[in-house]
């Protein structure tokens, strides 16, 4: 275990009835970089969060907070924002977030900060009640801040927003993690986990599909579109070189897989010195998305 | 504890709810007994007209008489159920806001959490306490022509007893709302045991062989509601010479706390075992 783990958990399992919410699931979390939990509806991903949280008993496996089991202590460096936002209705935003502060044993004098940060400071003297879901979330983010947590865990955050609303999420996701925070992200959106998040982890069914980092997974298979005067000799030409992994036939095209890391530019210079006029040459990003819907077809078959 | 007080305060000093339903109980309560007197008096004006000798008006605000009908009003099935409603709904809006669930995230452990309710209740009912203290002072003081050191603490220990009886009384209710959670469904269970199930049990244990005190006796509530017995005019019991409850008896005091701690260790076992 390195001295920066903030999460560890090795192989938890949960079952309800017949169906395994979660199954064998390990994870590390290190400090300061954005995970995401990325898998369809009822993937269990939510469950997961609540078995790392000790709101749910796992059946099976063990789950560690920076080096040691979850305490009452623990939880207070460990911010939480979940889906639908858990506030007395009938108090204002100020007297929630003071009570959080109360439990937290944190000073109430950091509220005001945080309620300027999710841009409520205006309204903290209405009743939960009144607010729009995109503020009551917002305030769930405010809240998970009080006490400077070490991790913030999110579950879709962003459901039910209007697209204002999920952005100004997913901006104040990035500005907490410049504050060092480490974030873990749940979500249904690709896009999503795509545009915040440094590392994914993909669930279906309750199993890890696949975890990397999230640059790496949009890396592996990026292929250059190529075309030339040329196409008998321009296949041969790229299979000659030692940073070319694979070459497709696509159509009329080729299509270039790369070692990551090797340029385009680099590719292009390669066919002129072998004398061979492109006519076509375009960057094809494999998104995560077609990524994730790969990994979700092969693991249907 | 100071610290689970101050979240419970918290909770509540602005909950118009709250402050509504505790009201709603001291008018229910102080009307009452107003109104029980005003009947019992209209009562003995009947009887007085066939009687060969003339039937004294009673008062129940007295000294020491007050201590005991003040307390008898206050724990009536009917009365007693809003502050018991009222620690369900603040025990259940808690799972229905999900925000036990909060709590406990941000760092109340699941103990101190039933802690903070235990704390909750025994606040509460000893708030009642000091209110029908205040309240029976007031009323004694008014209307007792002489107040001797003897009348005045005589009959005192029924309020020991009826904190202990109210105490017992918002713990079972506290044990429903964290065995059931849903608000509706645990006033409904909590109405129907203490008014309709538990007088119905008790009465039909009596039919068999017609003893007035059977195992009902020692139902929890039935128990607990009879550390303070029928109220009590010494003036009228001394003409018509009846004998009605004179103290608080000490093992239904006790019974009822054993009730009391088992209850307690009920809600905390369930609240270790069950997600949260
Ligand atoms: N309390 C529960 N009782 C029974 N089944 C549940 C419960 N919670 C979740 N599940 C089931 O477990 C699976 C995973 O759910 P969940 O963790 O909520 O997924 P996600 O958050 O990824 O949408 C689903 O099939 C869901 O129906
Ligand atoms: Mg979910």
């Amino acid at each position: 275990m390195s001295l920066t783990s903030i999460l560890s958990v090795e192989g938890i399992t949960k079952r309800f009835g017949k169906i395994t919410a979660v199954d064998n699931l390990s994870l590390n979390l290190e400090q300061g970089y954005i995970y995401g939990l990325l898998g369809p509806n009822g993937s269990g991903k939510t469950t997961t969060l609540g078995i790392i949280l000790d709101m749910i008993r796992a059946d099976a496996g063990r789950y560690q907070w920076f080096g040691q089991p979850l305490t009452k202590e623990a939880r207070k460096k460990i911010g939480v924002v979940f889906e639908t936002p858990q506030f007395y209705p009938y108090l204002t935003a100020i007297q929630n977030l003071r009570l959080i502060a109360t439990i937290k044993d944190a000073s109430p004098e950091t509220l005001d900060e945080l309620l300027r940060l999710v841009n409520l400071f205006d309204r903290r003297n209405s009743k939960f009640i009144t607010y729009s879901l995109g503020m009551k979330q917002r305030l769930s983010i405010a809240a998970a801040l009080i006490g400077d947590p070490q991790i913030m865990i999110l579950d879709e955050p962003t459901n039910g927003l209007d697209p204002q609303g999920i952005s100004d999420i997913r901006e104040l996701i990035k500005k907490i993690n410049t504050r060092g925070i480490t974030i873990l992200l749940a979500s249904h959106l690709l896009d999503e986990v795509q545009k915040v998040c440094t590392h994914v982890t993909v669930l279906q069914h309750g199993k890890k599909l696949f975890d990397g980092k999230v640059h790496d997974v949009l890396a592996i298979d990026d292929a250059i579109e190529v075309n030339a005067d040329r196409p008998d000799m321009l296949r041969s030409v790229l299979e000659e070189n030692e940073n070319v992994n694979k070459v497709l036939t696509e159509n009329k095209l080729l299509l270039v897989v790369t070692k990551p890391g090797y340029p385009v530019r680099s590719l292009h210079e390669y066919l002129i010195s072998k004398g061979i006029i492109v006519t076509h040459l375009a960057v094809r990003k494999r998104s995560l998305e077609k990524h994730f819907l790969d990994l979700l077809k092969k693991e249907e078959k | 504890m100071r610290k689970l007080l101050k979240i419970e305060w918290q909770k509540i000093k602005t909950y118009k709810t709250f402050w509504l339903v505790i009201s709603l109980y001291f008018v229910f309560l102080l009307s009452g007994i107003m109104l029980a007197e005003l009947i019992f008096n209209a009562m003995i004006d009947d009887l007085s007209k066939n009687s060969p000798f003339p039937l004294p008006h009673v008062s129940f605000y007295t000294f020491p008489d007050i201590w005991h009908n003040i307390t008898y009003f206050a724990s009536i099935r009917f009365v007693v159920i809003f502050p018991a409603v009222l620690v369900i709904i603040l025990v259940c809006n808690e799972f229905s806001f999900k925000t036990s669930r909060q709590n406990i995230l941000n760092g109340l452990s699941r103990t101190d959490f039933v802690t903070s309710k235990l704390i909750l209740v025994t606040v509460l009912s000893f708030f009642i306490l000091l209110v029908i203290m205040i309240s029976s002072l007031i009323l004694g003081i008014i209307h007792t022509d002489e107040i001797t050191v003897q009348s005045f603490f005589h009959k005192f220990e029924f309020l020991g007893g009826f904190f202990i009886q109210m105490l017992t009384l918002l713990v079972f209710s506290l044990f429903i709302a964290f065995m059931i959670r849903s608000t509706a469904l645990s006033i409904a269970v909590f109405t129907f045991y203490v008014i309709i199930m538990e007088p119905i049990l008790v009465m039909i244990l009596k039919i068999p062989n017609f003893q007035p005190n059977t195992v009902g006796r020692y139902f929890p509530i039935n128990n607990a509601l009879n550390i303070v017995e029928y109220p009590s005019v010494t003036g009228l019991i001394k003409t018509l010479g009846f004998r009605l409850q004179e103290n608080v008896v000490f093992q239904d005091i006790f019974l009822s706390i054993g009730y009391t701690l088992l209850f307690c260790f009920l809600i905390y076992f369930s609240m270790r075992k069950r997600d949260i």
